[in-house]
């Protein structure tokens, strides 16, 4: 069994502390370094949560610097001051493709939907996280990261949140166990501490590399068209797996980790669910501390998901039960879950020191649902939270609420979706005017966030 | 003319059954990929490059591959390396590149792999150097994909074609050979070898593939149902799925191969708890499948059947879910995507049947516009709870099963699903669409324009058969789409 208390967490946090100092000697030079250039990095956190969420429990209620959440968001009260929380935000979707494509694809993307299956193109355009790894070239080994608990339907544009410059569908790493090799140990799994051993794994790794790239290159060579671009793609994929494998990629920090911490699990088994999350966060925040990328992404679930949340006592389907009864108690649950979860996450980041103040501070994290209101199948107004301030760039401690749809407020002059994009967008130096295409909402930053 | 074939990379299913041929066991290492991509309902990655994410996955499960193969060492070497290490180095590397590329190897690659053995085998040991000629193989791109052109197919690439669409996994040793010696070339060789893979057991596996991703019955893993309200259901859940099995391959075989069979047969394969279920009056011993005769008023094939019903049968709402299926998948119609708003299914109620529920969709008539297309169909299956029992009423009320087919060339109403079947195995539609499913599965990719000849002719023929599927099968590899290469131009 996984030990519970020995977390990777712990451990890297100690030793950014002074009290593994023996265990970590050859590596410590390294960490201390990293730690004092934190706050200058930019990061961004994205979150992705789908269903929907309780309609009358969407938002606070009060004022933008004095206000009370509802009952399924209470587990976020710790952190109020490192918060802002936007009611009303106006999201325009594209339904053509149906109504969780909309919602999924175009949360991070903005983008019209071209095809929900089948030969992509299926966005028309990139994810945020994409969008700013092309504009601002990213240092880290991961110039993004993308993290997935448990989509299902891999095949469908309603199980996708992140796409590339071409709007062809990135599918996320969903097994913990093997995100932690990718991320923290160049994938050579058996090197250990033994630093000749893991030297000589680097050495046959890149020989067979070598080999790999030669057959890739003279079929490359062989074809034409859309084959030739997936010879293309499948080198590039070596190149970026063989520059961690380089000597000197600083990978020294994270070997203390043990992969003890990420057992071999089911990580589609619906049960395991909770497991996975924890992991993923886990592995997400180890990813920020080591430096490992700045552009980190976890997806739960999916657009018409079908996770069964039975440790809340919810034995159904989760999208089954949103068709049956608008603002079910048993999907409150659900919810309040999620919030717990996301409690979670904001919690570790805001236990590390780091600078001034915290990891969660220096960076920004947007935690954002497919829809509102899933009875429904309506994505606007878009439910969305940001967190951290990204070393003091954003204001927080902010409630803000928008004019109401429901009062008659146009959509297109309200604060909207595709302008919070361009703000997180800014922030993390890509100066765009624009995310998405033209035609799905206003260009421009959100005014008065900064 | 035929459709551009694009590059082919091995499906998860195709991955773990090389996997089996070369080392001998069924590690299934493919269970956690990245899901495949999809030519219609099937499996088929032939448009996405891989991504970074998958070349790690492929890495990490080529390393987990090559260890088991060490372990196995006895069994994947041809030779004893104690007399001569050298030669039977050279020789392994040979037979199992030879197998992981579906192809001989040339002298260049032989000598690259040699130079990994030796890396290995300094480093390391014998073993180790086993190990990185294993890892090396299983990354490369020979492996990874159903590599073919520029020009016209090769035998080895022919004989790829044929088994991983009859097998769904690599030539053998039979293939291989033919493929050597240069006889597989289109013609009666190709016909005669379809024929002998047809009857291997490994077909069979095919087929079950084939109508699991056909019908949309690889969801039946997700189906959930209440312990209290169907109690039968958890004992019956495995017997389901394999009854289809069965089912299907009895009807390729004994059963005389006819599409009409597949929808209007009056018997299943089944153990004794299915035979209960379906009230055969039979008893059957303990772990024996057996033909059985079916209430002919009751059952009637393949959408009759417990695995089926239940995939598609939500509680309250089957009706939609077996109509959309029945529309997409045996009609080839599509549906536009359901509007934002349309979510609101009127819950279940304990006084009503689900015909009267969906009476709500034809009152409102942006519903009825695509449900008028889709309850039609499901409606007929309302003699079949959640779990596919036969049932008379529905909350104390009589059930009515009565429907109506829109868009084809067997319009009108009918009663029962097995009318409905019954309409559907005349139906021009319906057989021009199992055609084209079945082009899908067997090419890997989806039909264009420049198809369409060759899916006329096999229509045709398809007709001409009487409708046998096993003929079908020889048909296809028969095609120009499928024994002429066209690449990207």
């Amino acid at each position: 069994m996984r030990s519970r208390h020995f977390t990777r967490r712990n451990l890297i946090q100690s030793a950014l502390g002074a009290g593994a100092v023996a265990a970590l000697t050859p590596f410590l030079p390294v960490l201390e370094a990293e730690a004092q250039l934190a706050p200058a990095r930019k990061r961004l956190v994205l979150i992705f949560w789908s269903g929907g969420t309780t309609v009358s429990q969407a938002w606070p209620t009060g004022t933008e610097t004095d206000f009370k959440f509802p009952p399924i968001m209470a587990s976020l009260e710790p952190f109020k001051s490192k918060l802002v929380v936007f009611k009303n935000m106006r999201r325009k979707n594209d339904y053509s493709q149906g109504a969780h494509q909309a919602g999924t694809a175009g949360t991070w993307t903005s983008a019209r939907m071209l095809a929900k299956e089948g030969p992509n193109p299926w966005t028309s355009g990139p994810s945020l996280d994409r969008l700013i790894a092309s504009k601002v070239p990213q240092p880290t080994v991961f110039p993004t990261l993308d993290l997935d608990c448990q989509s299902e339907d891999g095949e469908n544009l309603r199980s996708k949140t992140l796409f590339d410059l071409q709007g062809r569908p990135i599918q996320g790493e969903q097994d913990p166990s093997r995100a932690f090799d990718r991320i923290f140990t160049d994938g050579v799994v058996s090197g250990g501490t033994d630093p000749a051993l893991a030297e000589r794994l680097r050495a046959e790794r890149r020989s067979i590399l070598d080999v790999v790239r030669t057959d890739l290159t003279s079929l490359q060579s062989r074809m034409s068209g859309q084959d030739r671009i997936k010879m293309d793609q499948h080198l590039q994929a070596l190149r970026a797996t063989e520059q961690r494998l380089s000597p000197g990629s600083t990978s020294g920090g994270t070997i203390t980790l043990t992969k003890d911490q990420f057992p071999k699990i089911d990580f589609l088994a619906n049960d395991n669910f909770p497991q996975i999350a924890k992991l993923h966060m886990d592995l997400l925040v180890g990813s920020l501390v080591a430096d490992r990328s700045r552009i980190i992404s976890l997806q739960f679930s999916q657009g018409n998901g079908d996770i069964m949340y039975r440790w809340v006592g919810v034995q159904d389907e989760h999208h089954a039960l949103t068709h049956k009864v608008a603002d079910d108690p048993r999907l409150d649950r659900i919810h309040e879950w999620y919030y717990q979860q996301f409690a979670y996450l904001l919690g570790k980041m805001n236990a590390i020191p780091e600078g001034n103040g915290t990891l969660l501070d220096n960076c920004v994290v947007c935690i954002a649902n497919e829809m509102i209101d899933s009875y429904k199948h309506i994505s606007d107004p878009w439910p969305i939270i940001m967190a951290g301030n990204g070393g003091g760039y954003f204001k927080t401690g902010r409630f803000l609420a928008y004019p109401d749809p429901a009062a008659g407020a146009p959509n297109t002059s309200s604060p909207n979706h595709s302008q919070f994009l361009v703000s997180i967008a800014n922030y993390m130096g890509a100066q765009v005017d624009r995310v998405g295409d033209e035609t799905m909402g206003p260009s421009g930053p959100l005014p008065g966030l900064v | 003319m035929v459709g551009v074939a694009p590059l082919r990379r091995l499906t998860r299913l195709e991955y773990n059954n090389t996997v089996r041929a070369l080392i001998g066991e069924d590690l299934r290492p493919a269970k956690d990929f990245t899901a495949d991509e999809r030519a219609g309902s099937f499996p088929a990655n032939y448009f996405s490059p891989i991504s970074e994410l998958q070349f790690g996955e492929y890495a990490t499960a080529a390393a987990t591959i090559a260890e088991r193969a060490v372990a196995l060492r006895a069994k994947i070497l041809p030779c004893d390396p104690a007399s001569g290490e050298a030669a039977c180095v050279s020789q392994f590397i040979r037979d199992f590149a030879r197998r992981a590329y579906r192809r001989p190897i040339e002298a260049s690659e032989q000598s690259q792999l040699q130079k990994i053995f030796d890396l290995g085998r300094m480093g390391a040991g014998f073993d180790n150097g086993i190990k990185l000629v294993v890892e090396t193989m299983l990354q490369s791109p020979h492996f990874l994909y159903l590599v073919e052109g520029p020009g016209a197919l090769t035998p080895h690439q022919l004989a790829s074609r044929l088994s991983y669409f009859l097998w769904k996994g690599p030539p053998d040793a039979q293939l291989g050979q033919l493929a050597d010696s240069g006889q597989l070339v289109p013609g009666p060789t190709v016909v005669q070898e379809a024929r002998r893979m047809l009857a291997d057991d490994r077909a069979k596996a095919m087929l079950d593939d084939f109508h699991t991703y056909w019908l949309l019955l690889a969801e039946y893993d997700k189906v959930v149902r209440d312990q209290a309200a169907y109690p039968t259901f958890a004992a019956l859940r495995e017997p389901m799925r394999e009854e289809m099995h069965r089912f299907v391959n009895y009807v390729f075989t004994e059963g005389g191969g006819r599409f009409d069979t597949l929808l209007t047969a009056p018997y299943s394969v089944v153990n004794g708890p299915l035979a209960k279920f379906y009230g055969a009056g039979v008893t059957i011993p303990d772990g024996a499948w057996q033909k059985v005769e079916l209430d002919a008023a009751k059952r009637s094939g393949l959408l009759t059947q417990g695995l089926f019903l239940t995939t598609h049968g939500r509680e309250g709402s089957a009706a939609v879910h077996r109509g959309v299926t029945i529309r997409t998948q045996l009609l080839c119609l599509d549906l536009p995507p359901p509007p934002p708003n349309a979510g609101i299914v009127p819950p279940p109620e304990a006084t009503t049947t689900t015909r009267q529920r969906l009476e709500r969709h034809r009152a409102n008539s942006s519903c009825a516009a695509c449900h008028s297309l889709i309850d039609g169909l499901g409606l007929g299956f309302e003699s079949y709870d959640a779990v596919g029992a036969f049932r008379e009423t529905e909350n104390g009320q009589k059930v009515d099963d009565s429907g109506e087919i829109h868009e084809t060339d067997v319009d009108g109403p009918f009663r029962g699903a097995r009318e409905l079947s019954e309409r559907l195995v005349q139906s021009k539609s319906v057989q021009g669409c199992v055609v084209g499913q079945w082009f899908r599965y067997a090419l890997g990719r989806m039909e264009t324009e420049a198809d369409h000849c060759a899916l006329e002719s096999l229509e045709r023929q398809f007709a001409d058969s009487k409708l046998n599927l096993a003929e079908l099968l020889v048909a296809i590899v028969q095609s120009d789409a499928f024994l002429i290469r066209r690449g990207e131009e």
